[in-house]
């Protein structure tokens, strides 16, 4: 057994029915689900009920990860599923129900993804600042792309967008903040 | 409620859900039977798409539609006209139900919906083309000229339908003169096509032979003579 099990590890162990490789992946993730649910429900008291709803989800379709993709993808896609749910349910934020970014995929360019970490690092300090002010859409594509650094193919998985649009969406995210903060501050 | 705790609350309580037996895991075979589940149907689904878009095919040949395309902006109007369009919606509800059932599964990833529909429109249709050309829909339309057809057997029937009222008539060439054929039709109904009809040609109409089956766009000008503005041989 290795001493410290990737997260696809413990989850095939929690398949074959290790509550422990379960509470150990729940170690790992319930602090990234709280601060995730916060980005994208800011103004929600329930986040725990959320993230609880997460994790039992999670226990029950354990048998239908697929150990060959990564773990973290497949948690933040049935995040996104659950706190999309409580907005629906609870705020008066528009959700578009017909999105047409989902249906027309964006041509990537390779160039389009920055790869500069500490340039990322720098932007997320920024982000902190006026991210509660943005459309929940963009909220969350900040937060996977700069605070929890998934790649755009791990973000297109997530959000189920072509990998094209996450990078379209990305950069309207990024202009939208752009008029929220002073001038000063990105140039 | 600080962080860390609010941490300990979730992982405890989801914990004692998992322990006490009131949340538990799905069996591998749930999700095998779900996935064997989707494929059925959405094979049969794929399936109902074929036959239908090469039953649209077979019913515009049969009935001599086609020739429509080569009559002008007023055959192609009426082309458009007569094309069995609800025919056409079925099957697109049909492949966005296949759509929604395969984005459901993991196969939708990072997939544009576009793409996967255009992906399975193209696929059905291709099919579709290739199940014209088998005696498939010949005989089932003959089943259903007998009467032996249920449930579809109308549909098959509706291919026979007449469309006087749009200028379209179907007939058996009878008597030939340079300028105008004599065509004869029969379909069993009482409809204004029956009976025998002199048409009259539009000129560059080629050459006829008596007993050629004939498909004729044009107007009525007396109850007994067309003036056609195309005419194609079957």
């Amino acid at each position: 057994m290795p001493e410290f099990p990737t997260d696809e590890e413990l989850a095939v162990r929690a398949q074959k029915g290790d509550e422990g490789a379960f509470a150990e992946l729940m170690d790992r993730y319930t602090g990234k689900m709280i601060r995730y649910g916060k980005k994208l429900l800011p103004y929600e008291d329930n986040i725990g009920d959320a993230v609880q709803d997460i994790f039992i989800t999670v226990y029950r379709n354990i048998g239908d990860f697929d150990a060959v993709r990564r773990f973290s993808p497949w948690i933040y896609r049935i995040a996104h599923n659950a706190f999309v749910d409580v907005l629906r349910k609870k705020t008066k934020e528009p959700i578009p129900v017909f999105d047409w970014n989902r249906i027309i995929p964006h041509v990537l360019h390779e160039e389009e993804e920055p790869v500069d970490r500490k340039e990322k690092e720098e932007m997320g300090v920024l982000l902190n600042k006026e991210i509660k002010n943005l459309p929940p859409a963009y909220r969350e594509i900040i937060d996977l792309y700069y605070f929890e650094n998934f790649s755009y193919k791990e973000i297109a998985d997530i959000l189920h967008l072509p990998v094209g649009t996450v990078g379209i969406r990305l950069s309207r995210a990024r202009e939208a903040l752009k008029k929220k903060i002073p001038k000063d501050y990105y140039e | 409620m600080n962080e860390e705790k609010l941490e300990k609350n979730i992982k405890d309580e989801v914990l004692q859900k998992v322990r006490s037996g009131a949340v538990r895991a799905r069996s591998q075979s749930y999700f095998v039977f779900r996935l064997a589940i989707t494929i059925l149907v959405a094979l049969v689904a794929l399936a109902v798409s074929v036959f239908v878009v090469s039953f649209i095919l077979f019913s515009i040949h049969e009935s001599g539609e086609q020739f429509l395309l080569g009559f002008g902006s007023r055959g192609i109007l009426t082309f458009l006209s007569l094309f069995p369009w609800t025919l056409l919606a079925l099957d697109v509800l049909i492949l966005t139900l296949l759509e929604w059932l395969l984005q459901g599964w993991k196969i939708g990833y990072r997939v544009s919906l576009l793409s996967v529909f255009l992906a399975i429109f193209i696929a059905s249709s291709l099919l579709g083309l290739a199940a014209n050309f088998t005696p498939l829909h010949g005989s089932l339309l003959r089943m259903a000229d007998r009467g032996e057809l249920p449930i579809i057997g109308d549909t098959y029937e509706s291919i026979h339908n007449s469309h006087s009222e749009s200028g379209i008539f179907r007939g058996i060439v009878s008597a030939v003169q340079p300028d105008r054929i004599t065509i004869r039709h029969d379909d069993k109904d009482s409809d204004k096509d029956e009976g025998t009809h002199i048409v009259i040609l539009p000129p560059g109409s080629p050459a006829f032979e008596v007993g050629e089956r004939v498909y004729v766009f044009g107007s009525m000008s007396d109850p007994s003579v067309i003036e056609a503005h195309g005419v194609g041989k079957f």
